[in-house]
Parts: structure tokens; C-alpha cells; sequence
């Protein structure tokens, strides 16, 4: 039996209803398809008892939190924009370890939706977790491949009971009910985006800074992309970003010595993510996204481009 | 009664679940300390990939279930090490590991690859492989970095393949699933 949309909204909606009762829930949305999709079931299932926040993490997309509220209000959902950079830069200052980086990301997620659930009294957190986030997150026999931040990387006490609609679908399911939700395209077809954020895309230890640059370049990379997607030059990808290592290397700037930063240009073909090849991008399309990174981001010196499909590497870097 | 999956610390054991879910047959994950009796009461038992070795792993009670299967099992990567071990053949370290896209050519298409091409891409990630079959088993196909990248036993409905038929990038993994399916009493 291929997967019914319908079949699954309508199964979803009345088993978040029991699971909430009369009960008030906060949804933590981020803007893509998973936490969208759970937000407007939600929505239909708990009514007024819900609200929808979005969390400025400082490590979001570039002009991300309006964005999403204009795609979401389309859609009829209300979303709050809860800035929260400053306390995520601190508590992530020094870090350079990939699983430390997660974990801290994942129990300031939840404090900060605490506060929030306190001043409304709302007792249930409602996630848009589908299962590669919880089988790449490790538990009985299956190692922790990365603990994603809606589950490896929650606190071990929380005040809160979750509510999980999606938890057993991929991503292509999730975009079939999407699209039976009549959520519109720009939401349902929109490339996926990890909890954490940028974070995941800065190897090592996160400025602002640092955060500032690959928000840029990931800006270009899926500019450039998209619109050659529109031209039908090539096959829209499954994923596609800018990640920024740690490492400076040597360049030469208007007969000037340079010593900069490096950007891995990053582009995969999936189904549901478990699996990815990178993609076979034309060699003007790279050159002109590595032309405009270098030209526009003064900081970057050197562009990469990442052969490796997953596994054995995953699609982010960290 | 349904198919039952044995987890053994697979990224992949869900989508084995969802395909045969996408295929109109019922799945149900199990542990892999899941006992020989649960697993003999199952229509059929598909045994996940997994990080361990076989050599050096506690299976509890796969071992005895697989020596006296009489339901159709299907083994994937660590699956298939697995039967080779628990029923008289050899799993050691390969000289090369395979991640990523492999190409497997077919030997002969025995029950597992009947239908499909001489040669496909399918997706591997493993560094053990089995160096000696068990008896009465007979390779289907090989890559240039395995052996023995498919193997069956269709006397006791025992079939097993070292890539994953059971993600998108392996071509034609839903038809080698099906295959599989088709020997499940009706």
C-alpha cells in the first residue's frame, strides 16, 4: 500500500487530540516542512489551545523569522518570533565538539520553550520529528550517528510532555501530506534545514562572526542553485548549502598575500535522506557560485566543493 | 502474522519496515534479544544490518532460531554475515571496506534476483564479508570489492544480500524485496 496522506492527516489529528485533551500546547516551529506540516495537524486538531513559536537562534537562514511567518500566515497559522540569539552564542562560546555543540543547542531549545509554556500554561511541547531524526540519534543496538537536537539532544529533565505527530514518516511523505494540508509549495517543497541551524554548518568553535559568513554563502548557494533549478539546467537537489571549516589557507587578492577562510559547497540527491549521492553539478554552475562567494564574502579566500555521498560522510558536517 | 524485523543497529532497519509497508505487507520491528519463539511464529523474518561482528557478538537466541528456520529469512549486510556464521561458513575483515555506490554484477539470478539486470548500482556500507558460504548455499552476484554480495538457500528459503535492497539509492532493492515476499505461504 503506497503511504495515504489523507489517510495519515486524519489518523494524526485525532490521536493529537487525545493525547492533549483539553490541555494547551506550544509547537516549536523552524520554518521547514516537519515542523509546518505538524503545526497546521496541530492547528486542526487542538484549535485555540495551540500557539506557534519560532525561535531566533541567531543561527537561522538568512531573514529567515519573517520569512517564515509570511509563508506560514498563507497557510492560516499565527506564528511568534521569540528572539533568543544572545543566549545561544554565550552557551556556545568555546565549544568545538560536534555532539557538545548539539546537546547544549537542544536543552536551550527546550528552556527557552519552557519559559514560554509558563507564562501560558501550556503542558505539551509538539515537535515535527520524523524518524531519520530519531534513528540517527542511537539507542538499543543502533550507534548515535548525530544526536538531533529534537531528540539525543534534549535534557534529561524536562516540564513538558512531547507530542510527536510525524515520528514515523520521511521527508517525501511528509511533503505528500503537506500537500494535502494545501500548504503551499514554497513550504512543501522546501529543501530541508537542520534544527541546530548554521550551527551544524560551522565545524568547530561558532561566532557570530563565523555564523554571519555562512549565513551568506549559504544564501548564494541556493540562489544560484534554485534559479538554475528554474532555468531547468539542472534537477532541483535534495539538499544544498554552504558549510565553513576551521581552517584559513593562503590566496592571493589584487597582488596582496590573503590568508582566509574556507567554504565547502555541499549539494545531494535523496529520497528521505537515510541515503545521498552528492550532485553532479555543471562546472560553470560551481565556478560562479564560488566566483560570488569569494567576491561578495571578503573573509573567504577558498571554495570546496564535497564529492562524498552518505555514507560514508552524512549530509551536514557535523 | 507478520513479518517480524529483527533491529540489530541498523540506520536502516525502519526503512525496511516502510518498504515492505510501501510492498502491502505488515512489518513489526523486534529486538534482537527477541526470542527463537516469537521469531518461529512469524510469517517471515528479515534480519537488519547492524555496526557489530559477527565474531565477536552476542546474537542470543538468532543463532538457534536460524539453525531450524522454518519460515522464509531474509538477511541484509550484518543479516547475511550472520547466516553465514551461525550455519557453518566463514565472515572476516575484507581487504577493502565498501561505503557509498557499488556496483553489483549477477552471477546467476537465483530466487533473490530474478527479473533483474546482469549488472545494478546499489548502496553498501560494511567492512566484514563472508568469505566461505554455509553448504547448500549458492552465490547470486559479486562487486569488485566483495565476493559474495548475494547468497541463497532455497530449499530452506534462506536468502540473504551484503548490500541494502532496502534504501532509494540501490536500484531495484523494491523488486529484490519482492522477490522475497513472494515466498511467504499465502
Amino acid at each position: 500500500m503506497p503511504f495515504s496522506p489523507e489517510k495519515f492527516i486524519d489518523e494524526s489529528i485525532a490521536s493529537t487530540k487525545a493525547a492533549a485533551g483539553k490541555g494547551k500546547a506550544i509547537i516549536a516551529v523552524s520554518g521547514g516542512v516537519d515542523s509546518s506540516v505538524a503545526a497546521a495537524i496541530c492547528s486542526r486538531a487542538l484549535g485555540k489551545n495551540i500557539r506557534c513559536i519560532f525561535v531566533d537562534t541567531g543561527l537561522m537562514r538568512k531573514d529567515e523569522g519573517a520569512k517564515v511567518k509570511r509563508m506560514l500566515s498563507s497557510a492560516g497559522v499565527k506564528l511568534e518570533v521569540v528572539d533568543a540569539d544572545r543566549q545561544f552564542f554565550s552557551s556556545l562560546a568555546g565549544v568545538e565538539e560536534p555532539e557538545k555543540k548539539r546537546k547544549i543547542i537542544g536543552e536551550k531549545f527546550i528552556r527557552v520553550f519552557e519559559a514560554e509554556a509558563k507564562k501560558w500554561g501550556a503542558a505539551f511541547l509538539v515537535q515535527g520529528t520524523i524518524a531519520p531524526d530519531w534513528i540517527e540519534s542511537g539507542g538499543g543496538s543502533r550507534h548515535t550517528i548525530k544526536s538531533h537536537h529534537n531528540v539525543g539532544g534534549l535534557p534529561e529533565k524536562m516540564h513538558m510532555k512531547l507530542i510527536e505527530p510525524l515520528r514515523e514518516l520521511y521527508k517525501h511523505e511528509v511533503r505528500s501530506v503537506a500537500v494535502a494540508l494545501g500548504l503551499p509549495p514554497e513550504i512543501s517543497q522546501r529543501q530541508p534545514f537542520p534544527g541546530p541551524g548554521l550551527a551544524v554548518r560551522i565545524v568547530g568553535e561558532i561566532t557570530p562572526e563565523k555564523a554571519e559568513i555562512v549565513r551568506e554563502a549559504c544564501a548564494i548557494v541556493e540562489e544560484e542553485l534554485e534559479s538554475a533549478a528554474k532555468r531547468k539546467e539542472i534537477e532541483k537537489p535534495w539538499q544544498y548549502f554552504a558549510a565553513l571549516l576551521p581552517t584559513k589557507t593562503v590566496g592571493v587578492r589584487g597582488d596582496e598575500r590573503a590568508y582566509q577562510y574556507t567554504v565547502v559547497v555541499r549539494s545531494v540527491r535523496s529520497l528521505d535522506g537515510m541515503t545521498a549521492n552528492f550532485s553532479h553539478l555543471p562546472p560553470e554552475l560551481l565556478q560562479k557560485i564560488s566566483t560570488r562567494i569569494t567576491n561578495e564574502i571578503r573573509t573567504v579566500g577558498r571554495v570546496l566543493y564535497d564529492i562524498t555521498n552518505k555514507p560514508p560522510a552524512t549530509v551536514e558536517l557535523e | 502474522m507478520a513479518i517480524l524485523i529483527v533491529d540489530m543497529g541498523s540506520q536502516y532497519t525502519h526503512v525496511i519496515w516502510r518498504t515492505i509497508r510501501e510492498l502491502g505487507q505488515e512489518g513489526k520491528i523486534v529486538p534482537k534479544d527477541v526470542s527463537a519463539a516469537e521469531l518461529s511464529k512469524a510469517s517471515a523474518v528479515m534480519l537488519s544490518g547492524g555496526p557489530s561482528s559477527v565474531n565477536t557478538d552476542d546474537f542470543h537466541s538468532l543463532p538457534d532460531f536460524l539453525r531450524s528456520a522454518k519460515v522464509p529469512v531474509l538477511g541484509i549486510c550484518l543479516g547475511q554475515q550472520l547466516i553465514a556464521h551461525c550455519l557453518g561458513g566463514k565472515v572476516v575483515k575484507g581487504k577493502n571496506a565498501e561505503y557509498g555506490i557499488s556496483k553489483i554484477e549477477v552471477d546467476k539470478p537465483g530466487t533473490m534476483l530474478s527479473g533483474l539486470p546482469k549488472s545494478f548500482n546499489a548502496w553498501v556500507s560494511h567492512f566484514d564479508e563472508v568469505a566461505k558460504m554455509p553448504p547448500g548455499f549458492v552465490s547470486l552476484a559479486h562487486s569488485d570489492t566483495c565476493k559474495i554480495e548475494a547468497m541463497e538457500n532455497p530449499q530452506k528459503k534462506i536468502f540473504s544480500v551484503q548490500f541494502h535492497p532496502e534504501v532509494w539509492h540501490t536500484e531495484h532493492g523494491e523488486k529484490i524485496i519482492g522477490n522475497f515476499l513472494r515466498q511467504l505461504q499465502p
